[in-house]
């Protein structure tokens, strides 16, 4: 039924786009996305019974009678083969879409564990990405933009030198904010002049804060930030999720540090592609033609180069919808965020297999749908697709 | 009906100011170089050129002797790695002394340009219609409907069948004919008085090449244009331009009008030039004679005359210097023994004589030419 709907829209999408053979890409693309779903289900449902552990014992709780164990072992079929129960478990979930409790009746219904967290963690995706988005794009145009022009910025190797003098100058002062401020002081008029003086400089000065943030680890970012925003000041609740419906401030309040830690995390990845293929598209025959035409930098920029480079940063933008629930696993657990990623942790812990099964499917049918949206992307951003899509 | 409306306007009384002296473009002791990792590249060396209103020049010369850098260095388009020196005048404006408000349109309105390949001169992603009203909009302000109407004019003058659909068509969808096609209605959108062609033909097979130079005649004439035609064919100079400029290694060789070249060339490249390309006015079955060796290495250019390794004139002093670029009646040339004068022909024939000339070219590799 549901396979229906989605081989109808895309189809119907598609037509839109004028893609050539349009419904059997759908019924391809669709057919694929189901063999991937069983694949990585029964993968799942596999490993998971690999670890050691009574599951049942873990649902009950210490107190549990034997025959109350027995009875729910028999109950949940744990004592027949991997596959007959992977065969009832996708007979219930994926096919009659009865997504049951956690793991034993006595819990609360998946599903509405499902639709406390999920949005919260889609939310929290959400806002990553448009922080990310909102950090790469501008940056990485720029940084395109002056890679081609001679270089006349400050050396960024003085950059290193100031941080370690201040760092060594800060042991004796041992006031963290001051040396914060020192640093910034020193590091934002260098970096502020590289930036806007230009030049290749500019460029390196991009890159360089890229790298250097991509050797940062999403806990050890995510750790400080906690420390800086959320216990030495209050700009940060940890009192839990507060819907946006409820108080948009609070809202807020409750959620933009794990967003900003994993935007941060995505940038320089999306920064950097964006930049690569900026710098090869302005390379092209038609940016001189444009250039000729008299026309403006930054038309040429936004409107000439800009939509054709966007597709690798949105192939792997949809590859991170994956982080939907990775990366969250390990904010929302910094964080104490009551998203999806710190339930599956929670799930594995307490062994509710059925719950972990469901939950991977349900990130698998995420993936996959926003991957297909991203096919269609590429045909919006370039026509030639649309004639070869099929 | 407004003025821009009309892109078929006359010349004369288009409201632009008359051009002092005539001259649509004198560009003096242009120099361009370029910053590699293996050092400097002189690309360009001090070239000095006049063109005057409705005059159409081509530049010729071999792959990699500066013709594209020199024709965009014309239009502003230099590397981020080239440097120029020398003063480029435009319509008797210096380029570089254009107010912020000038410049701005400037480029794309007095000059144009049409680039090598029409393959990649479009972008992939944007529709024909769009791409051709973009400057009109920006430049002339148009509104959206009336750019299209002009764009429309344009496709039908430069005869592009049911223009209405080509509009809203991507370039994928266009033939190499076609798009250069747009691409000339793209640069003729602002009427330029100066329009600067680099090989407009050469990636077009050759019953396209024809009718693209053919339209390129009849809208010069229509709107008056100066033009500069860069081939590396001499055939398509001969029946194009007035005036042939023949470029070397970053320099112009020889220059003069095109019947004078062929009729009396003096520069030793220029004649080697036209023995290697098929001429219709000899028989068919004359040979045609690749010219000996490779030009030089522009990292590392030789001490004297350039061309003198593969020169069957060469003489000890062209060794030693670069011979100016000097004549009569608009006839220059930059050689020390020109052809048709008794010094060349007293250098071509002390070099058969010995059987190899001063910079070590054998007379016996190169005979052939003469058979
Ligand atoms: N950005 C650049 N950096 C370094 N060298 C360059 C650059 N652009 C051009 N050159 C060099 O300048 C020289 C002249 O190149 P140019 O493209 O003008 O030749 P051309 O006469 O147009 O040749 P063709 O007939 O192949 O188009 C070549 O040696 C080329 O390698
Ligand atoms: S004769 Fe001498 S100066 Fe003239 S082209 Fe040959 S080498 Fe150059
Ligand atoms: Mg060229």
């Amino acid at each position: 039924m549901i396979l229906v709907v989605l081989i109808l829209i895309l189809g119907a999408l598609f037509v839109l786009l004028g893609v050539r053979n349009s419904w059997r890409y759908a019924l391809q693309r669709i057919g694929g996305a189901v063999l991937v779903l069983i694949l990585v289900t029964f993968g799942t449902t596999v490993l998971i019974r690999q670890v050691p552990g009574e599951p049942c014992e873990i649902a009950l709780g210490t107190a549990a009678t034997p025959e109350a164990v027995a009875e729910c072992v028999d109950d949940q079929g744990l004592d027949e083969g991997v596959v007959a129960q992977y065969l009832t478990w996708s007979q219930q979930v994926l096919i009659e879409g009865d997504l049951g409790y956690a793991f034993y009746k006595n819990q609360e219904p998946l599903s509405e564990t499902i639709q406390q967290r999920l949005p919260r963690t889609v939310i929290l995706f959400f806002y990553s990405q448009l922080i990310a988005l909102a950090i790469a794009v501008p940056l990485g145009i720029w940084a395109a933009y002056q890679a081609g022009r001679p270089s006349k910025g400050i050396p960024i190797w003085i950059l290193p030198i100031i941080v370690g003098g201040i760092y060594i100058y800060g042991e004796f002062i041992t006031d963290w904010l001051f040396t914060s401020v020192l640093t910034l002081a020193f590091l934002l008029p260098i970096l502020i002049f590289n930036l806007f003086r230009g030049g290749r400089g500019g460029d390196t000065t991009v890159n360089f804060l890229a790298f250097g943030l991509l050797s940062l680890p999403v806990f050890v970012l995510g750790v400080i930030l906690r420390y800086a925003f959320a216990e030495e000041r209050n700009w940060f609740s940890l009192a839990g999720y507060v819907p946006i419906t409820d108080n948009v401030i609070e809202h807020l309040k409750s959620i933009w540090v794990p967003a900003l830690v994993l935007g941060l995390a995505a940038a320089p990845v999306y920064l950097r592609l964006l930049r690569a293929d900026m710098i090869q598209n302005l390379q092209q025959d038609f940016v001189s033609v444009a250039k000729a035409k008299g026309m403006s930098n930054t038309h040429i920029l936004l409107r000439h180069v800009l939509r054709p480079s966007t597709v690798t940063l949105m192939t792997v933008l949809g590859l991170n919808i994956a982080q939907l629930v990775n990366g969250a696993l390990v904010v929302e657990y910094i964080f104490d965020f009551d998203g999806m990623g710190s339930y599956l942790i929670e799930a594995i812990y307490r062994q509710e297999f059925f719950a972990v099964q469901t939950l991977v499917a349900l990130v698998a049918i995420i993936f996959v749908v926003t991957n297909m949206v991203i096919d269609v992307f590429y045909s919006v951003v370039d026509p030639r697709v649309r004639a070869e899509a099929a | 009906m407004t003025a821009n409306d009309q892109p078929h306007r006359d010349r004369p009384d288009d409201g632009r100011p008359d051009l002092p002296n005539g001259m649509m473009l004198e560009v003096d002791d242009l120099t361009v170089d370029f910053d590699t990792p293996s050092g400097n590249l002189r690309a360009v060396d001090g070239v000095t050129l006049r063109l005057a209103e409705r005059e159409t020049l081509a530049i010729v010369g071999e792959s990699g002797s500066g013709k594209s850098v020199l024709s965009r260095t014309l239009i502003n388009l230099l590397a981020g790695n080239g440097r120029r020196s020398g003063s480029i005048r435009i319509g008797g404006r210096d380029i570089d002394q254009l107010s912020k408000a000038e410049r701005k349109h400037f480029f794309g309105v007095e000059v144009a340009m049409i680039f090598q390949d029409p393959m990649t001169s479009l972008n992939p992603v944007k529709r024909i219609g769009v791409q051709i009203t973009e400057a009109m909009r920006y430049h002339l302000d148009l509104s959206a409907s009336a750019a299209d109407k002009r764009a429309l004019r344009l496709l039908e003058l430069v005869h592009i069948p049911s223009p209405a659909e080509r509009m809203k068509q991507y370039p994928h969808e266009l033939s190499g004919g076609m798009r250069q096609r747009v691409v000339i209605a793209m640069a003729l959108a602002c009427e330029p008085r100066l329009l600067i062609a680099d090989e407009p033909t050469t990636a077009l097979d050759v019953t396209v090449q024809k009718t693209i130079l053919d339209l390129l005649d009849e809208l010069r004439q229509e709107r008056r244009m100066s033009m500069i035609l860069v081939t590396h064919d001499l055939g398509v100079a001969e029946g194009r331009a007035d005036r042939i400029a023949v470029m070397y290694a970053g320099r112009i060789r020889e220059i003069t009008t095109t019947d004078r070249l062929f009729a009396d060339m003096r520069h030793p490249y220029t004649e080697a030039l036209l023995n290697s390309i098929p001429r219709p006015d000899l028989p068919s079955h004359t040979r045609l004679h690749p010219i000996p060796g490779r030009p030089p290495n522009l990292l590392d250019p030789p001490k004297g005359c350039a061309f003198a390794p593969r020169c069957r004139y060469a003489q000890p002093d062209c060794l030693e210097s670069e011979p100016p670029l000097d004549g009569p009646h608009g006839h220059d040339w930059a050689c020390f023994h020109p052809v048709g004068t008794p010094e060349g022909a007293a250098a071509l024939a002390a070099n058969e004589e010995a059987g190899v000339t001063a910079a070590g070219l054998s007379m016996s590799e190169s005979e052939e030419e003469f058979v």
